[in-house]
């Protein structure tokens, strides 16, 4: 059975979980060599990772995606001469390790969560109404995007778009653009009339429905005390 | 007729395109009234509906609840009137279910207590608590038909406009929905060109096309008449003329 610990906590507390590593990760606290202060924000995230649900998954999948970037990176670092590497260590590392910590951070504390909780905890932690609502809308455009990029691509397989030459294939998407942001235009139209049905006036109030439990403040003692120790390490 | 609950006069509304979409429609709907508008695509209907909620304003004098179409009666028009769109795709919007049932209740003030009683009442009634939490565009084409109605009727509407209402739904979802309409008591405007549909839900029918009404009447005299639906791109419906084979038999 997957064992995820994470999964009913609070998303505002995973949110500060998460903005309280990347302080760590950015804030120079400590005069600690970097692989030390690296090596002191992996070591929780890291012992989280086995009782976080598809957080694996989710950490794997975003180092995929990031992979050929820091693969470059590495690989140039590594074409240093041997005696002396000070792009590695100075620049280098801490690009790949602070990637690397920052998807982990990610995959634990945002990935794994539903979006509409997010937007909810972005907007109870103080996030300007116009941003969550940019984000709110952006995230169902995304949803809406998908659909149609799957109903174009199933359009032109069943035309054997496949077997045109690559010169043809550009022509033909580039010729589909324009009508293709036409669609999510219109689309959008209709999304805006339909709110504006039930009352829409620039405003996206929200009520609390997110709990702050006893777990939560378990959590955050935790993560405050760890935190601090690596500060001052 | 009863106090009209729309009362339309010499409306006229043309797109920035130039594309005129109504010319001179005048129209009276009763209070518990339920308006087949039927018509061939293009004739306006949808057009007609987005007049009800003012999200288009043309020239012509419109009133709705009694109120005239002004912007200082738009919110509350908004608040009494439903309006359930061709594609609950683009109705739905909002990260979960539940937030977009919210969403217009929030928009009308409620306070937080009355939001939570208003949604629990409604995901209860059509049997959505399940996937309250669900991203909209996950649910299947009857699901998302049943939460757009859910979203707009959480207002307890006094007045109710269905664009299409099944328009891609399967025949079993459409049975369903058909059912679920027929329970609600309030005034009803249904855009359709599912002669069948309007058949079994109207009592009173207008044929649109080119964006006027060029019939209407009672639901029998004007579904009856073939010659009148042919000449507007419609078909009589079916389950009317199985309907009276079985009285001739």
């Amino acid at each position: 059975m997957r064992v995820d610990l994470l999964s009913g906590l609070d998303p505002r507390s995973k949110l500060v979980a998460f903005l309280t590593v990347q302080a760590l990760l950015f804030v120079p606290v400590s005069h600690q060599p970097i692989l030390i202060r690296l090596f002191a924000v992996a070591a929780p995230l890291l012992a989280l990772l086995p009782v976080a649900g598809r957080s694996w998954r989710l950490w794997l999948r975003t180092l995929a995606l990031a992979a050929p970037l820091l693969g470059f990176l590495a690989f140039s670092a590594l074409l240093q001469p041997a005696a002396d590497r000070p792009a590695l260590h100075q620049l280098i590392l801490p690009i790949v390790g602070k990637s690397f910590l920052v998807f982990l951070s990610l995959a634990l504390f945002i990935l794994n969560e539903e979006p509409w909780r997010l937007l909810q905890a972005l907007r109870q932690i103080g996030l300007p109404q116009a941003v969550v609502v940019i984000l709110a809308i952006g995230y169902r455009f995304a949803c809406q995007w998908q659909l149609e990029l799957e109903g174009v691509r199933r359009a032109w397989t069943s035309r054997n778009f496949s077997t045109l030459s690559k010169i043809r294939k550009v022509r033909h998407m580039g010729g589909a653009l324009p009508l293709f942001f036409d669609r999510l235009l219109e689309g959008g139209v209709h999304i805006h009339d339909a709110m504006v049905s039930r009352g829409f006036h620039g405003q996206l109030p929200t009520w609390q429905r997110l709990v702050f439990t006893r777990r939560d403040a378990a959590f955050l003692t935790l993560a405050a005390v760890t935190a601090t120790a690596i500060a001052i390490l | 007729m009863t106090s009209p609950v729309v009362e339309i006069r010499d409306l006229s509304f043309t797109y920035d395109s130039g594309k005129p979409a109504l010319s001179g429609v005048s129209l009276a709907v009763g209070r518990g009234e339920c308006v087949g508008l039927v018509g061939p695509n293009g004739a306006g209907k949808s057009t007609l509906l987005l007049h009800l909620n003012g999200i288009l304003r043309g020239r012509g004098d419109v009133r709705v609840l009694g109120l005239p179409l002004q912007k200082k009666n738009l919110k509350e028009i908004r608040a009494r009137v439903g309006l359930v769109f061709q594609d609950p795709r683009q109705q739905l919007f909002l990260p979960s279910l539940v937030e977009d049932i919210a969403f217009g209740p929030l928009n009308a003030g409620y306070p937080p207590e009355e939001v939570r009683r208003r949604v629990a009442r409604i995901m209860e009634l059509f049997d959505l608590q399940k996937i309250g939490d669900s991203s909209p565009h996950h649910l299947s084409p009857g699901e998302q038909k049943k939460a757009a109605l859910a979203a707009v009727l959480v207002m307890d509407p006094e007045l109710l406009a269905f664009d299409e209402p099944s328009s891609g739904l399967d025949p079993a979802s459409r049975r369903d929905f058909i059912e679920l309409v027929r329970t609600l008591p309030q005034t009803k405007i249904i855009a359709t060109h599912d002669m069948d549909l309007a058949y079994e839900l109207c009592g009173r029918v207008l044929v649109m096309d080119h964006g006027r009404i060029f019939a209407d009447g009672r639901r029998d005299a004007i579904l009856g008449d073939a010659a009148l639906l042919q000449a507007h791109r419609l078909e009589q419906p079916l389950s009317m003329l199985l309907d009276q084979r079985s009285e001739l038999s």
